[in-house]
């Protein structure tokens, strides 16, 4: 637990760090609109390949996208 | 639907149920928000997947539109085509066919720098029917700089078993709370982590499918009737100037996009999941992209390919089981931005064509004994427009 603590102080740390540097500014947002910069910017698409994904893993979750549906057994 | 078999009872290999819930929560909970106003949208598309005796195909569209000053709706509609033959269909069961039809509602509200969405959706098929609502909220921090994110959905089920009425139908629930947090690092580079928990409680396991003793008998599965999983991802994208003569609408010549995500939960199976993902504009109105997807997972406590009879629960599942698969794929697409055909903006089509690749280390062909491993296609086609 003492552990777990001590990670998440540490990513909190950094993330206040970046956070602080703030350095993009709304005339410099051109590039981080382009949809090759997005995540996922396609549903249908990461529905899909999120649900066979899931259809074959023992994990689940955490990542983006929409779903779909099915079983593909 | 239909049985390959005189209507035998469909096969034990049938994952419509665990997969439905999955998918459809993903659909609710999935984080990935940009907190600005929706556009008037189409998309429509044409899913496939071809593998190890299973096939899977079927149309899907959404459709969004602005009604109000920041607020908006969609709606989809999707259908699944599965005719499956898989090895725990052929070694447990009969060939069967089966559809699918899944309807979705959804509604964004943007006020100011929040955006709260809700979506309910709802799935129907013989020996399944699932209902989902979801509710989320995004807001944007430090002048866009940051956009912080969180959602709950919960998900009702019941599950049944075809050709076999005394077994009624099953409760299934799943409830999951997702948070996440982007960063913009610089002009050019984004980092996201999320944090997922999904609790199921109910018939988790197949009703179909059986597990193996010592001796070769096959057993009904028992799984505990509760799961708790937890994900942690990373995900960054990292994007590259235009090259001399080859550039994007914006200026940008493409992206490298790098994920990561550590998943453990309370059958003790443990993954980890590493994925690549190149796109580059060929020129301003063409984008191709490949990616790479590799994943490794341990098997859950209570897996085997054979087991022993007085063991309490017992699971068979491949799913479950030790194993690593590779997948890699390309995108091809092709979209006219600024451009207006009567009622029709900014059409696009969209082309994307993968392989997965599965080695299993501890599940085996029953016919042969001999460790499993299958192969997969999946494609995926679509067409969309702004209008």
């Amino acid at each position: 637990m003492r552990r777990r603590m001590l990670v998440f102080v540490c990513l909190a740390a950094v993330w206040a760090g970046m956070t602080g540097c703030a350095p993009v500014q709304p005339w410099q947002r051109e590039y981080l609109a382009d949809e090759t910069m997005q995540f996922d910017p396609d549903p249908l698409k990461a529905e899909w390949q999120q649900h066979v994904r899931e259809v074959f893993e023992g994990g689940r979750g955490g990542f983006n996208g929409t779903g779909g549906g099915c079983g593909c057994r | 639907m239909t049985r390959a078999k005189g209507g035998r009872a469909c096969g034990p290999g049938r994952r419509f149920g665990s997969v439905l819930i999955l998918a459809l929560v993903s659909i609710a909970v999935g984080p990935s928000w940009a907190v600005e106003p929706a556009q008037d949208e189409v998309e429509t598309g044409y899913n496939y997947y071809n593998g190890a005796g299973v096939t899977v195909q079927g149309p899907a569209v959404i459709v969004k539109k602005n009604v109000l000053d920041g607020a908006s709706l969609k709606a989809g509609y999707s259908v699944d085509m599965v005719s499956s033959a898989s090895i725990d269909v052929v070694t447990q069961a009969s060939p069967y066919r089966e559809t699918r039809q899944e309807y979705s509602l959804g509604t964004d509200i943007l006020r100011g720098d929040t955006l709260i969405g809700m979506d309910y959706i709802d799935s129907r098929e013989s020996d399944y029917t699932s209902d989902t609502l979801s509710i989320g909220a995004a807001h944007d921090l430090f002048d866009k700089n940051v956009t912080f994110n969180m959602k709950v959905a919960r998900s009702w089920n019941l599950v049944g078993r075809n050709n076999d009425p005394s077994f009624g139908w099953k409760d299934f629930n799943r409830t999951m709370y997702s948070t996440g947090i982007t960063q913009s690092l610089t002009p050019r580079w984004l980092i996201q982590f999320n944090y997922e928990l999904t609790a199921d409680a109910g018939l988790i396991n197949n009703p179909y499918r059986s597990a193996m003793t010592l001796d070769g008998a096959l057993v009904p599965e028992n799984y505990p009737d509760a799961r708790t999983g937890q994900a942690w991802a990373i995900r960054t994208s990292y994007g590259f100037p235009s090259g001399s003569s080859a550039i994007g609408p914006g200026g940008l010549g493409g992206s490298v996009q790098m994920d990561y995500r550590y998943y453990r939960d309370t059958f003790n199976v443990v993954s980890n999941t590493a994925k690549v993902t190149l796109q580059r504009y060929f020129a301003p109105d063409w984008l191709g992209g490949i990616f790479y997807q590799y994943y490794r997972q341990g098997a859950a406590s209570f897996y085997g390919d054979r087991l022993p009879t007085n063991q309490l629960y017992k699971a068979r599942d491949r799913d479950l089981s030790e194993y690593q698969d590779h997948w890699i794929g390309l995108t091809l697409k092709f979209k006219l931005k600024q451009t207006t055909w009567g009622l029709i903006s900014n059409p696009y089509v969209q082309i994307d064509s993968s392989l997965m690749i599965y080695h299993y280390d501890d599940f085996t062909d029953p016919r042969t004994d001999a460790l499993y491993s299958q192969r997969a296609y999946v494609g995926h086609t679509s067409f969309g427009f702004n209008y």
